[in-house]
């Protein structure tokens, strides 16, 4: 029997977890599952963010910027594994209150991956990482936002921005 | 010995340097005599790698075949020189019979390319030959050969078996026990393509091997053997939990057609499974037979949205033949139900109230969703578990008809305009959400008003959103397209907003200028940034309300308009952009994007 190495076990978990929650979300909503699915995000980042507090004794500050929020977000991300590098991040400040986001080298591309093949349009993917952004925005800086996919794996690098609602 | 051979002797071992005496040994290759063999053989112990190179090549030259022991041995194909290691393969290659097969093999392995190459490319050679003679050794040597894992060569020892006919077929059969899994895998592969009959029963067999290669290679081999008795257990492997053993299954039973149907219709009746589900449906969708069709429909009413998105791939595969099909999914009852309605919300006979539920459960009617839904939340043992599943049935028979619009999208046409029409008043979004997008495909001047009337009125805005998306690409032209695009600059929803913008930005009417530019003080970034996207396709006829502009009270408006009048390139702005820029308490970066535009009308100026 192969062994699975724990690390890896634990992604394999969280994905499939990630990917029966997107698509029980989709079972429901069909192709609008976004309302849905940026509720899990919401949770999922605040159980999170309690988590390394509660358990690992990080301080998460609250911030007043969209992209503060996100940077932030990224550096509880990587301190804790969750991404292997800041890197992978490009976030760009249009206003304060507009951010765009470049994700390269994403985990969760393989379930975009296959939603585009079914023939969704990149509008309609929900992206896991943005929507996380998304929601770490709500939680640290207090703002609600709205956000769209706008690229999708180009040379493995996906692009969205963030809006303020 | 003549006089070169003896010249050349004597070069190299007495006289000169290492270049002349490797020049010496390269030229003995070409000399037709005894005494050259055991120099060249003696110079594959020479310390020098050069000369050990050069003695290789020379033996490939001189041409005989017992050099091929002594270039067999490590010295020569674990030398440190690669080049000497190239050499010697490509010289056993030419000089060895299918003997040297094993000392190639080994070669395969090596850590530079450029040898593995090398060896691979004298192996075909090699199995070549072996395919042309009947040799019972070089038949053995053939089986040993499917302990391969290099798919070219297995090709080569397939069609090398080939030529061997049925007397390979046995052999073949036994190797598919043996404990190398590679052998299992490829030995099923070769009675694959020999097209063996008698080894379907091993094969169907070695369908529950434990390794995923060899099960998908026996798929395959059966499909290629085409033995009818291999689809049940061929739908079986629909049931493996290796993507690529299902994908090969699905592709071995589309091989045998219409004779896969109802196994799979019988599969599909008791299956549980989604993945499985869904497999059995694409696999339908590609064998096209007509008789399926029915079952594929139903299963896009699935609570699965994959198993909904298989059902609709597949049923788009039979082309127009399912429009009657999809048409009748999407007419729904509109009798009088206010009976059962009555009877359903009536507790004092509980035998006739469940009946009504059942019964607008069964008719999938939306209109009874309301006391449904209250008698599920009433709570009361039996009944609201049967208002649950009607609710349940009635809700799924909504993602039929969406699935039925998706399927009709790509397969339909025109004629299916009124159809398409009439689902726009259907209850569920995402039904009208497929009508919208069926009318963008039908692309008819028929399918505008409906289009405009729901951008105005669909009481949802992704739908109103979506129509004006669709009307971008199919209304452009339109009066009414523009006037509702006008109107839609207001509307509640920023996407509709937004999309609007986008649609004025096509038409390019110049009344909707004014409109565009206040549509630039939007809250809304995406709005302002689309109607700015809009206005650019202007040029300059938007230029002297742009110019007006930069007066605006709202700093997004005049920052978006200095920004388009940059970009539009007209001189007339050049001016009233330099008093925009002057003017106190102007915004920072307002006055970042003047300066900006400003330069860029003047830059030809100043090169003049």
């Amino acid at each position: 029997m192969v062994k699975i190495d724990k690390s890896q076990a634990g992604w394999m978990a969280a994905l499939t977890w990630l990917t029966a929650m997107e698509e029980t979300a989709r079972d429901f909503h069909g192709t609008r599952p976004k309302v849905f699915l940026e509720r899990v995000y919401e949770h999922s980042v605040e159980h999170y963010l309690r988590l390394v507090g509660e358990e690992y004794g990080m301080r998460v500050e609250k911030t007043d910027s969209f992209k503060g929020a996100v940077e932030q977000y990224i550096e509880i991300g990587v301190a804790t594994g969750l991404f292997p590098d800041a890197s992978e991040f490009e976030l760009e400040e249009v206003n304060p209150f507009r951010l765009n986001v470049c994700v390269h080298n994403c985990e969760y591309l393989r379930s975009c991956q296959s939603l585009i093949d079914d023939g969704f349009a990149i509008r309609d993917l929900t992206c896991a990482r943005i929507g996380c952004f998304k929601a770490a925005i709500k939680s640290l800086a207090s703002m609600d936002c709205d956000y769209q996919v706008r690229s999708f794996n180009i040379d493995r690098v996906c692009q969205g921005y963030i809006e303020r609602v | 010995m003549n006089t070169t051979v003896n010249q050349l002797i004597h070069i190299i071992e007495q006289g000169g340097d290492l270049g002349e005496k490797r020049e010496a040994i390269i030229a003995l290759g070409y000399e037709n005599d005894p005494a050259v063999y055991p120099i060249l053989i003696k110079h594959l112990d020479h310390p020098s790698t050069s000369l050990q190179h050069a003695a290789v090549i020379s033996l490939c030259r001189y041409g005989n075949a017992e050099a091929v022991t002594e270039l067999g041995k490590s010295k020569i194909l674990r030398s440190s020189n690669a080049n000497v290691r190239w050499a010697a393969v490509s010289t056993i290659g030419n000089l060895g019979d299918y003997r040297v097969i094993d000392t190639l093999l080994k070669a395969v392995e090596d850590d530079e390319w450029i040898v593995r190459n090398q060896a691979v490319t004298a192996l075909k050679q090699k199995i070549r030959q072996i395919a042309e003679s009947t040799d019972e050794r070089a038949f053995r040597t053939l089986l040993h050969l499917l302990a391969q894992q290099d798919r070219e060569i297995i090709e080569l020892v397939g069609d090398g078996l080939l030529a061997f006919g049925k007397r390979s077929v046995e052999p073949l059969i036994a190797a598919l026990k043996s404990s190398s899994s590679y052998v299992r895998e490829n030995a099923a592969r070769v009675l694959g393509l020999l097209k063996a009959k008698q080894a379907a029963k091993p094969l169907i067999d070695s369908l529950k091997d434990v390794n995923w290669h060899v099960r998908k290679s026996a798929v395959q081999a059966l499909g290629r053997i085409g033995d009818e008795r291999a689809v049940e257990p061929l739908v079986l492997c629909l049931r493996d939990n290796v993507d690529d053993v299902q994908q090969q299954a699905m592709k071995s039973l589309v091989d045998f057609g219409c004779v896969s149907t109802e196994p799979l219709l019988n599969a599909l009746s008791h299956e549980m499974s989604k993945f499985v589900i869904t497999m059995i449906l694409l696999t339908l969708g590609e064998i096209r037979d007509p008789a399926s069709i029915p079952h594929i429909v139903a299963f896009s009413k699935s609570s699965y949205f994959v198993v909904r998105n298989a059902a609709v791939k597949a049923l788009i595969q039979f082309g127009p033949e399912v429009i009657d099909y999809l048409t009748r999914n999407l007419s729904f009852n509109q009798s009088d139900i206010s009976i059962l309605l009555r009877d359903a919300a009536n507790g004092e006979n509980q035998q006739n109230q469940l009946r009504a539920i059942h019964a607008l459960g069964a008719l999938e009617d939306h209109r009874a969703v309301n006391v449904l839904k209250k008698l599920v939340d009433d709570g009361i043992p039996g009944i609201s578990e049967a208002a649950e599943k009607a609710l349940f049935d009635i809700g799924t028979a909504a993602w039929g008809r969406s699935c039925s619009l998706m399927v009709l999208r790509e397969v339909g046409d025109l004629s299916l305009l009124p159809c398409f029409i009439e689902e726009l008043q259907d209850d569920s979004v995402n039904v009208r959400l497929e009508a919208v997008r069926c009318l963008g495909k039908v692309d008819g001047e028929k399918s505008i008003e409906p289009l405009v009337h729901v951008a105005r009125k669909d009481p949802d805005p992704y739908i109103r959103a979506e129509a004006i998306r669709t009307l971008r690409e199919v209304g452009v032209g339109y009066p009414t397209v523009l006037e509702l695009a006008l109107d839609a600059l207001i509307d509640t929803d920023r996407n509709v907003r937004a999309e609007a913008a986008g649609l004025l930005g096509n038409f390019q009417d110049d009344r909707s200028i004014p409109s565009l530019l206040h549509a630039m003080t939007d809250s809304h970034w995406s709005v302002r940034q689309s109607a700015e996207m809009a206005l650019q396709n202007f040029a300059d006829r938007a230029v002297p309300q742009l110019i007006e502009a930069l007066n605006h009270e709202a700093w997004t408006l005049r920052l978006r308009a200095a920004r388009l009048l940059g970009a539009v390139g007209d001189k007339r702005a050049i001016e009233p952009l330099k008093t925009a820029y002057n003017k106190k308490g102007e915004n920072q970066r307002s006055l970042e994007v003047i300066e900006e535009a400003i330069l860029k009308l003047t830059e030809g100026e100043s090169e003049a």
